[in-house]
C-alpha cells in the first residue's frame, strides 16, 4: 500500500518534479553561456541556490495535501484500509525524494559541469557574519526547513499561495532567529566544531531538528486532527509544532555541551602538590589524593588543549574552546571548588596562553603572576613581555612596573621568559630569561618595586632546579661557548654561584647532559642524573650540607637515549629509579646502593615515568603513542610491591 | 444473528454544539438498514466517525467483534463507503483510480470491477473529472461493490442521480448486494428510495436514534387519526403513545406509535364527531418523528 500512495504522489507531482528540471536546464545553459563572464559565472549558481532550492521545498511541501483538499478526496483516502501513518510516510517520501533527486541533480551538475562546482565551492557568507555559517550545508538544510514547514501547514488549507509564502515567512522567520543566536557571543557554541561529528554543530542541528519538529507536528496532528473542524486542526498543529520546536532548539542548545566528547586521553604530565597529583585529561583536570587512594574530576571540558599549573593550594587552568577561540583562564581550588573566570570575562587583562607563558601562584596562593604579551612582535615569542598580577578570587588584575630590555624581549629573535619561583621571603620572583642572542640570565623582580637584579648570567643555561625552601638552586650552563657542561650551585639570596661538577658530556647538549634534578622535601638533597655517553645514565645526588655529589662509578644504567630514566624520592634519604629498558624501578640507598627491583607491570611499556605524590609512586605510562601521550596512570604499594591502575 | 457493526454510547460535537449523543445501534449482515434524518441532523457525522475519518468524543464502535479505534484501518478493508459528494483524484483514469482503489482492498474483483464498469457505461481511459455526477457516482459504487464488502455504507449518495436510474441502483444493487449477506447502511433523507428495499430503519433526530425498528414494525404499528370536533378542539393527553399532534381548527390529527388496541379504545371514548385511522407511508411515518412541534 505504500508503494501505492508513493507512486500516487509521483504521479501527482511529475509536473512540478519536471518544471525543477526545466529550470535547471535554464541554469546550465545560462552558466554554460555567460561562463565568461566572472560576475555572472558567480552570480547565476549563487541566484539559482538562494532561489530555486528554498522554493522548490516550499511548493513541494505546500502541495502536499492539496489534491486531498482540491477534489474533496480526504474522505476518500480517510476511508481507505490504510494506516494514517502510511499515508503521511508516502507523502513525504514521496515529496522528500523529488527534493533530494533535484539535489542530487544539481551535485551531479557540479561534478560534471566544468568550473561550476568551484563556483559553489567558494561560496561563503560575507566575513560580517563571523559565526562562520557554511553556504552549501545551510542552503541545502534551509531547503528541508521551508520543505518541512510547507509540508506542514499543507493539511491546514488548499490555498497555495498562502501556504508558500506563508511558510516562508515562518522558516526565514525561524532561520533568522537562529541565525541571531549564532552570531550572539555567548551563542557561539551553537556552530562549534569540536568533538565527535564534528560537521554537526548545534546551528545545523537546530536547523535538522526544527525540520523534524513541523515535519512530528504534521504527523500528530494528521493522525489525530478533526478534519472536519478546521480551526482544531490549527489549533494541533500549532500546539504540536511549538513543543517540538521548543524541544529541538532546546537539544540543539544542548548538544555542544553533550554530545560525544573525542576519546577520553590524558594531554599531560603529572603535577604534583603535597600529597596530590593532577593531571589534565581531553576531558578534564584530575585530583588524585595519594592518602585517600581517590581520583576525582575536579574541572570539566571537552578539548585536546589544556593546560594547568598548580601552586598554593590552587590551580589555573585553561581549555581550548571548541570555537578554537583563545582558550579563557581559570582558577580554583585544589579540591575543585570556587571555580573563578580570571580572564575572557569582565577583567581587563592581555592575552593569556598558558602553553607558551609563564606563571607562578604566590606561596600563600591569593596571588597569580602572568608573564603576558603585549602583541607586538611578529610571533609569540617575539611578543614583548610585561608581567602582570591578579588576585586569584578574580579582582585586582595589574599591570606591574616594566621588565629590563634584557627580559621583556620584543626584539626581532625569540626570546622566552620563565617565573623560577616566588621568593617568599622577600616577595620577589626568579626570573629566567633565554633569549636567542643575548645571553642567559637568572634574575629577581621586586615585585612591590619592580626593582630587577641579575643574580647570574651565562652564555648557555639549561634547567634550573629551585630547592623547596627556594633560597638555593642548581643550575645547569656552560660557563664558556662550546666549553665544558657544569651543574652549579645557585644561592638565591646573594647570587653566588658555586661550581658543584663539570661534565663532560658526550651528547653534547646542555639538557641531556644532567638532568632529572628532583629534590627531596626537606630540601637538604638533589637527585640527577648525568650522560656522559649516549644512553649510558648514572643517578648522582647533591648533598647540601655537606656541599659534596654522591655518584659511584658503578651504579650505571644503559638504554637508548631517548629513553631516560627517572627519579624519584621515597622520603628524604632513598632514591627510586625508573628504569625503561628492563621495565623495573630500582630503590637505591642513600649511598645509591641497590636495595630492590620491582618489575612494572607487563602491560607498561618500557616508555614511563614516575613520580611521587605524597608517600605514593605514581608511573605514568606513555603507551605505544608516537607523541608520547600518556595511556594510564599507576600507583605502587610500596609495601606489597603492587601496582595499581588508578587511570 | 451476530451484529457486523455495534455503535454504542456514540457522541460528536462539534465547537461545543453535540451533533451525536449517546448513539446506540447495530447492524446485522444480510439486512438493508435506512438511516434517516433530516439534513444537518448528523447522519454523514455519524457515517464518517464510523469510517474512521473524524474522530469521536465519546463512545465505541465495533465491527465483526473487533473494537474499532479511530487511526485503526484494517476493518475498513471489509466495508464499501459511498459518500454523497465525489471524492476521487480528478487527474486520475476510471480504469487507474479502479487499479489504485483494488490496491487497498485484499478481496478485490478486478473482473467484477470491469463488468460493472461496463455495466454502468464507464470508459476506462475517461478522466475522472470529466465525469458527471452521476457517472461519478456509478464509479463509486463499482469501486465499492469490487471489493467485495461485507458492509456498504451509503451516505445520501442517490440524490445526484436521475429517478430511473436510481432506482435501478436501489432495486438492483442494493437487492442484489443483501441477497449476498453484505448489510447496507443506506442514509438519505429522500425517504421514498427507501420504501421497497429497507428492513429497518434508524430516524435520527435531535442527535438521537429516535426510532430503531424493522420497518415491517413500524409500517404495522404506525397511525394516522384524524379526529374531527364540533366544537373547538380539545388537547389529547390519552392515549400517550401519541408521537405527533396537529390540531387544525376543530380537526387534530395524532400519528401514534405503537399502535394498539388500547390507543384506539382511548380515541374512540373521546367522542370525536369523526373519527379517521389509517396506516402511514414511510415518508409520513419519518416526517411524524423528525417533526419539530411535536406532542
Amino acid at each position: 500500500m505504500f508503494r501505492t500512495l508513493l507512486i500516487k504522489e509521483w504521479k501527482e507531482k511529475a509536473l512540478i518534479a519536471l518544471f525543477g528540471l526545466g529550470l535547471m536546464a535554464v541554469l546550465l545553459a545560462a552558466f554554460l553561456i555567460f561562463g565568461d563572464s566572472r560576475d555572472l559565472r558567480e552570480l547565476i549558481p549563487a541566484g539559482f541556490l538562494i532561489i530555486f532550492f528554498p522554493f522548490i521545498g516550499l511548493i513541494l511541501g505546500a502541495g502536499a495535501f492539496e489534491s486531498e483538499f482540491r477534489n474533496g478526496a480526504w474522505a476518500y483516502l480517510l476511508s481507505r484500509p490504510v494506516r494514517k501513518e502510511t499515508i503521511w510516510l508516502a507523502k513525504l517520501t514521496a515529496l522528500l525524494s523529488i527534493l533530494a533527486g533535484f539535489w542530487l541533480v544539481f551535485i551531479g551538475l557540479m561534478a560534471v559541469v566544468p568550473g561550476l562546482g568551484q563556483v559553489v565551492a567558494g561560496y561563503k557568507f560575507p566575513d560580517i557574519l563571523e559565526a562562520g555559517l557554511e553556504f552549501f550545508p545551510l542552503i541545502l538544510l534551509s531547503s528541508v526547513l521551508y520543505f518541512s514547514v510547507a509540508f506542514s501547514l499543507s493539511i491546514l488549507s488548499e490555498k497555495q499561495l498562502s501556504l508558500v509564502f506563508g511558510s516562508l515567512f515562518l522558516g526565514f522567520a525561524l532561520q533568522g532567529l537562529l541565525s541571531y543566536f549564532a552570531f550572539q557571543a555567548e551563542g557561539r557554541d551553537l556552530l562549534s566544531r569540536a568533538g565527535l561529528f564534528p560537521w554537526i554543530d548545534a546551528f545545523k542541528l537546530a536547523l535538522v531538528l526544527s525540520s523534524l519538529a513541523f515535519l512530528g507536528a504534521s504527523l500528530l496532528s494528521f493522525r489525530k486532527a478533526d478534519f472536519s473542524q478546521p480551526k482544531k486542526k490549527a489549533a494541533s498543529l500549532a500546539k504540536y509544532s511549538l513543543l517540538f520546536l521548543a524541544l529541538a532548539w532546546l537539544l540543539s542548545a544542548a548538544w555542544p555541551a553533550v554530545r560525544p566528547g573525542p576519546k577520553e586521553e590524558i594531554n599531560s604530565g603529572i603535577e604534583v602538590m603535597g600529597g596530590e597529583a593532577f593531571f589534565s585529561t581531553t576531558r578534564g583536570l584530575y585530583r588524585y589524593d595519594s592518602a585517600l587512594d581517590k581520583l576525582k574530576r575536579i574541572a570539566r571540558w571537552i578539548s585536546n588543549y589544556s593546560d594547568f599549573v598548580i601552586g598554593g593550594g590552587k590551580v589555573l587552568y585553561s581549555a581550548g574552546t571548541r570555537t578554537g577561540e583563545g582558550p579563557p583562564l581559570r582558577v580554583m581550588n585544589a579540591d575543585g571548588s570556587g571555580k573563578t573566570l580570571l580572564e575572557g570575562g569582565e577583567q581587563n587583562i592581555p592575552p593569556i596562553n598558558l602553553f607558551y607563558q609563564g606563571f607562578k601562584f604566590s606561596p600563600d596562593g591569593k596571588t597569580a603572576v602572568i608573564v603576558a604579551q603585549d602583541l607586538e612582535g611578529t610571533s609569540f615569542t617575539t611578543y614583548k613581555k610585561s608581567l602582570w598580577s591578579i588576585r586569584t578570587d578574580g579582582t585586582g588584575s595589574k599591570k606591574l612596573p616594566p621588565l629590563e630590555s634584557a627580559l621583556a624581549g620584543g626584539k626581532k629573535e625569540y626570546s622566552w621568559l620563565g617565573i623560577n619561583a616566588w621568593l617568599s621571603s622577600s616577595d620577589r620572583l626568579l626570573l629566567m630569561s633565554r633569549p636567542q642572542e643575548a645571553p642567559v640570565g637568572v634574575w629577581t623582580y621586586n615585585l612591590a618595586t619592580g626593582a630587577q637584579a641579575r643574580l647570574f648570567e651565562g652564555p648557555r643555561l639549561g634547567h634550573c632546579s629551585v630547592s623547596p625552601s627556594i633560597d638555593v638552586a642548581l643550575i645547569v650552563h656552560e660557563p664558556e661557548i662550546k666549553g665544558p657542561i657544569e651543574l652549579s650551585f645557585l644561592d638565591l639570596a646573594s647570587g653566588g654561584v658555586v661550581p658543584v661538577m663539570t661534565v663532560d658530556s658526550a651528547p653534547g647538549s646542555i639538557w641531556f647532559s644532567v638532568m632529572e634534578i628532583v629534590w627531596n622535601r626537606k630540601g637538604d638533597r638533589a637527585a640527577f642524573l648525568v650522560q656522559n655517553s649516549p644512553g649510558v645514565f648514572t643517578p648522582a645526588i647533591y648533598v647540601l650540607p655537606e656541599r659534596r655529589v654522591i655518584m659511584p662509578e658503578d651504579v650505571k644504567l644503559e638504554g637508548p637515549p631517548t629513553l631516560r630514566p627517572s627519579l624519584v624520592w621515597i622520603g628524604d634519604e632513598k632514591l627510586m629509579v625508573g628504569i625503561p629498558k628492563e621495565r623495573s624501578v630500582r630503590i637505591l640507598g642513600p649511598g645509591l646502593a641497590g636495595e630492590k627491583t620491582i618489575s612494572v607491570p607487563d602491560f607498561i611499556d618500557e616508555r614511563f615515568a614516575l613520580y611521587t605524590a605524597g608517600d605514593a609512586v605514581l608511573l605514568q605510562d606513555f603507551g605505544n603513542d608516537p607523541s608520547w601521550r600518556p595511556a594510564s596512570i599507576w600507583r605502587l604499594d610500596l609495601k606489597t610491591e603492587k601496582w595499581k591502575k588508578i587511570w | 444473528m451476530s451484529d457486523l457493526l455495534k455503535v454504542e454510547k456514540l457522541s460528536k460535537g462539534f465547537g461545543g454544539r453535540a451533533v451525536l449523543r449517546n448513539i446506540g445501534f447495530s447492524v446485522e449482515p444480510g439486512r438493508v438498514y435506512g438511516l434517516l434524518g433530516r439534513n444537518g441532523e448528523g447522519k454523514t457525522t455519524l457515517i464518517r466517525t464510523i469510517m474512521g475519518v473524524i474522530p469521536r468524543d465519546a463512545g465505541s464502535i465495533s465491527f465483526k467483534g473487533q473494537r474499532v479505534t479511530f487511526n485503526g484501518s484494517a476493518y475498513k478493508k471489509d466495508i464499501g463507503y459511498i459518500p454523497e459528494d465525489a471524492f476521487f483524484y480528478g487527474w486520475m483514469s476510471v480504469g487507474g483510480l479502479l487499479e489504485f482503489n483494488g490496491r487497498f482492498f485484499p478481496k478485490w474483483d478486478a473482473r467484477k470491477a470491469e463488468d460493472d464498469m461496463k455495466r454502468f457505461g464507464l470508459e476506462p481511459d475517461s478522466k475522472v473529472r470529466t465525469l458527471s455526477r452521476g457517472q461519478q457516482l456509478k464509479l463509486a459504487f463499482v469501486a465499492a461493490l469490487a471489493a467485495r464488502p461485507e458492509l456498504l455504507i451509503l451516505d445520501d449518495p442517490t440524490s445526484g442521480l436521475d429517478v430511473p436510474t436510481r432506482r435501478d441502483f436501489l432495486r438492483d444493487i442494493i437487492g442484489e448486494l443483501a441477497a449476498g449477506g453484505t448489510a447496507v447502511l443506506f442514509a438519505t433523507h429522500l425517504v421514498h428510495e427507501l420504501e421497497r428495499i429497507v428492513d429497518h430503519l434508524f430516524i435520527l433526530h435531535g442527535g438521537r436514534i429516535v426510532l430503531d425498528e424493522t420497518y415491517e414494525k413500524v409500517k404495522s404499528l404506525t397511525r394516522r387519526a384524524v379526529l374531527g370536533f364540533d366544537t373547538e378542539a380539545p388537547e389529547i393527553t390519552d392515549p400517550g403513545n401519541v408521537i405527533s399532534q396537529r390540531r387544525l381548527g376543530k380537526d387534530v390529527e395524532l400519528i401514534i406509535y405503537p399502535w394498539n388496541e388500547e390507543g384506539e379504545r382511548a380515541l374512540r371514548a373521546l367522542n370525536a364527531a369523526r373519527l379517521e385511522i389509517e396506516p402511514l407511508s414511510l415518508e409520513d411515518i419519518f416526517t411524524s418523528f423528525v417533526r419539530e412541534e411535536q406532542r
